[in-house]
């Protein structure tokens, strides 16, 4: 199904509203903490559907729905182990420690639990992350505004065989920025090209040349395929007329709009309006996807019947040398133990909107209700990356599944709607992102080291001009996220190499008053190139040190492990910080 | 070019080599660990979360908002946990 006149009238309807809805929330907008914490005003509602549809931006949207597609319900674990059960924890442990503090920043935390230079060291390396990781966020919403409103420039291939078929994808190292039509009827030839206007056409041997006549036609054998040979096809295809990079100016422009002018609540406000309709419109799709298939047990069947690629796809626990990123012990140990953890109560993005809450029963209750319906999301991503398998099982980039699948189920109108919904859900990651990048660089290095006497309307400018300054650099960064296979793995690998120490440092130092600065600064230095390095190691030698394919989870535990050991070790032989300093930032120590 | 890439890979191959002993003697241990009691673990983890939820003083789990209204967020955190064992139970 293609989008039609009132699918398109819908999209730029509800783009246009978000951003004037955004820039409305923020017009009353005097100092730096009304932009980067909203005034302390957000209540419990706003902030727990603001803490979800963050976490189920692009990367989810994409990446989540992507990885299903290819591995199964395991992905449910981000989720269900990731963050039901540690939103648990936070919303009675960390968060509150958090809001009594009266911090904006969790760097600015550490700095008053430890030291400066830890407190330095954390904002710089957060800030990098952010910026690195917006690029990604932002490619990955750019990558499904091409697909979604069908900008991508497309290459035909026709042959009868399916290998053949996949070798030219990878030969021409275009899945990410092309659209593979696949035919493998040469009797539709014509008629495809006329539809669909592609770029280039790619034809098998066996074909009748005679039969057409157009100078973009090319036909070849499997013999030539090379990547030598995909770049010189690349080279002969019609320039298109739309690339990634305008997606992700018109997005940025979008987002940037709304975000400058009205800083967290209007982040966390717009993310509201997202959360419904997104939530409605993914569960929407599972219904309807399934209500297509022939129903459950059809589905299931369906999936059985693809055979071992297929086997493992409604198991949540994968054995230790599965042939997935996923392994249970990795799940458990990296990702429940570590990553969730860090994620929810060590990163900026996440805790920044409870920071911004009206008083501490509202942080509370909105990680208690963010929990609640983070039960609901592998329902609304996972299962539908799924669905997509079974609708169609040769889909050549897995990221592509969950638009795929939307494009070809909802009727004209519900899936103007629906990709609304989606476009606006994407851009509620980037905004967050961008808004917590900012606080960082502007209160932990701004106002720390260039104008510590900085005004609430000074800090308020300078809010927005990083603001703008990030969002050129996520620009920049965007481009080069095209060299990975998966946005998710590659945005897990960048958080796994800081998240383990950072995670040792903040639960350790809120639950034992023993931990002093200097053993932190050790330990996050240490856990941070100790992570660098098993990255390094695992990529250089000869035999990869992990044998899963994305060792983000095992990364993260071991960095985390060591981190903690060293903490312990030297705050156990450094002088003990003074008590006075400890009150109110460690666990029951008031 | 070559030597540069020769010697990176040389020094990730010892330093593998450092670590691959220790890691391959814990991967046999996790890896005899059947898959039954792997999903104990993930689920004695729930429950491990809802005794410590049950055990939390009355005013860590009962909060007061700005109008005075009092929400008691123990029941609701512990319908999340237990969805959870029933969710990994089924898969």
């Amino acid at each position: 199904m293609a989008l039609g006149r009132i699918d398109y009238s819908i999209i730029i309807i509800y783009l246009i509203g978000t951003v004037l809805f955004g820039m409305y929330i923020g017009r009353k907008m005097k100092s730096g903490d009304d932009y980067f914490l909203a005034g302390r005003s957000l209540p419990w509602w706003a902030i727990g559907m603001s803490l979800v549809v963050t976490d189920i931006g692009a990367v989810d949207m994409v990446g989540i729905a992507g990885a299903a597609y290819l591995y199964g319900i395991v992905l449910g674990n981000y989720d269900w182990l990731g963050s039901v059960p540690v939103m648990i924890v936070g919303a009675f442990l960390f968060i509150p420690m958090f809001w009594k503090s009266k911090v904006s920043t969790i760097p600015e935390w550490l700095g008053a639990r430890y030291n400066q230079s830890v407190r330095t060291i954390s904002a710089v390396i957060w800030g990098v992350v952010t910026a690195f990781g917006l690029g990604v966020t932002l490619y990955a919403t750019a990558l499904m505004f091409n697909l979604l409103l069908d900008l991508n420039p497309k290459i035909l291939i026709v042959t009868e065989s399916q290998y053949v078929r996949d070798q030219v994808v990878e030969a021409t190292s275009a899945g990410k920025t092309h659209d593979f039509l696949n035919l493998f009827d040469y009797d539709q030839i014509q008629q495809v090209i006329d539809d669909k206007d592609p770029n280039l056409v790619l034809i098998h041997k066996g074909f009748d040349k005679n039969l057409l006549s157009n100078s973009e036609i090319i036909f070849f054998d499997e013999n030539e395929i090379s990547p030598e040979w995909g770049e010189s096809m690349m080279n002969l295809a019609r320039p298109p007329t739309w690339t990634l990079m305008y997606s992700i100016i018109i997005m940025s422009i979008l987002i940037g709009t709304y975000t400058l002018f009205g800083g967290l609540k209007a982040v966390v406000y717009t993310d509201v309006l997202q959360c419904i309709v997104m939530l409605g419109g993914s569960l929407f799709v599972l219904f309807f996807g399934i209500y297509r298939l022939g129903g459950i047990s059809e589905f299931v069947s369906i999936i059985r019947s693809l055979g071992p690629r297929a086997q493992d796809h409604f198991e949540l626990i994968l054995s230790v040398d599965t042939a997935t990123p996923h392994p249970w012990s990795g799940i458990f140990l990296g990702l429940g133990l570590v990553l969730a953890n860090a994620y929810w109560f060590g990163n900026q993005n996440m805790v920044q909107r409870t920071l911004g809450a009206r008083s501490e029963a509202d942080a509370k209750a909105s990680y208690v209700f963010g929990s609640f319906l983070k039960i609901l999301i592998p329902f609304a991503m996972v299962i539908p990356g799924i669905i997509a398998l079974a609708h169609d099982p040769n889909i050549t980039d897995a990221d592509k599944a969950m638009a795929i699948l939307v494009k070809d189920i909802l009727p004209t109108g519900a899936l103007g709607l629906f990709f609304a919904a989606f476009l606006a859900g994407l851009m509620s990651s980037v905004d967050s992102a961008l808004n917590s990048g900012a606080t960082i660089w502007t209160k932990d290095v701004y106002q720390k080291f260039v104008k510590p006497d900085a005004s609430p309307g000074q800090l308020l400018i300078v809010g927005r001009w990083i603001t703008a300054a990030m969002l050129a650099i996520a620009i920049f960064f965007a481009q080069f996220a095209t060299r990975f296979e998966s946005i998710y793995d590659l945005s897990q690998t960048i958080l796994s190499l800081f998240q383990g120490p950072s995670l040792a440092i903040i639960a350790v130092g809120m639950l034992w008053k023993r931990a002093t600065g200097t053993a932190a600064l050790i330990s996050l230095v240490s856990g941070v190139i100790f992570a660098g390095m098993l990255m390094w190691v695992n990529n250089n030698a000869s035999i990869p040190l992990f044998q899963v394919s994305e060792p983000f989870l095992y990364v993260a535990w071991w960095s985390f492990v060591l981190s903690i050991v060293i903490l312990i070790v030297v705050s156990l032989n450094t002088s003990p910080e003074p008590e006075s300093k400890l009150k109110g930032l460690v666990y029951r120590y008031e | 070019m070559n030597n540069i890439l020769l010697t990176s890979t040389a020094l990730a191959d010892t330093i593998a080599n450092i670590f691959r002993g220790v890691g391959d003697l814990m991967r046999g241990w996790v890896m005899a660990i059947p898959m039954g009691v792997a999903k104990g673990i993930f689920i004695a983890y729930f429950f491990l979360l809802i005794y410590w939820i049950i055990n939390l003083p009355e005013d860590e789990v009962s909060v007061a908002l700005d109008n005075g209204k009092i929400i008691k967020l123990r029941p609701y955190a512990l319908f999340s946990l237990t969805s959870i064992i029933i969710i990994y139970l089924i898969f």
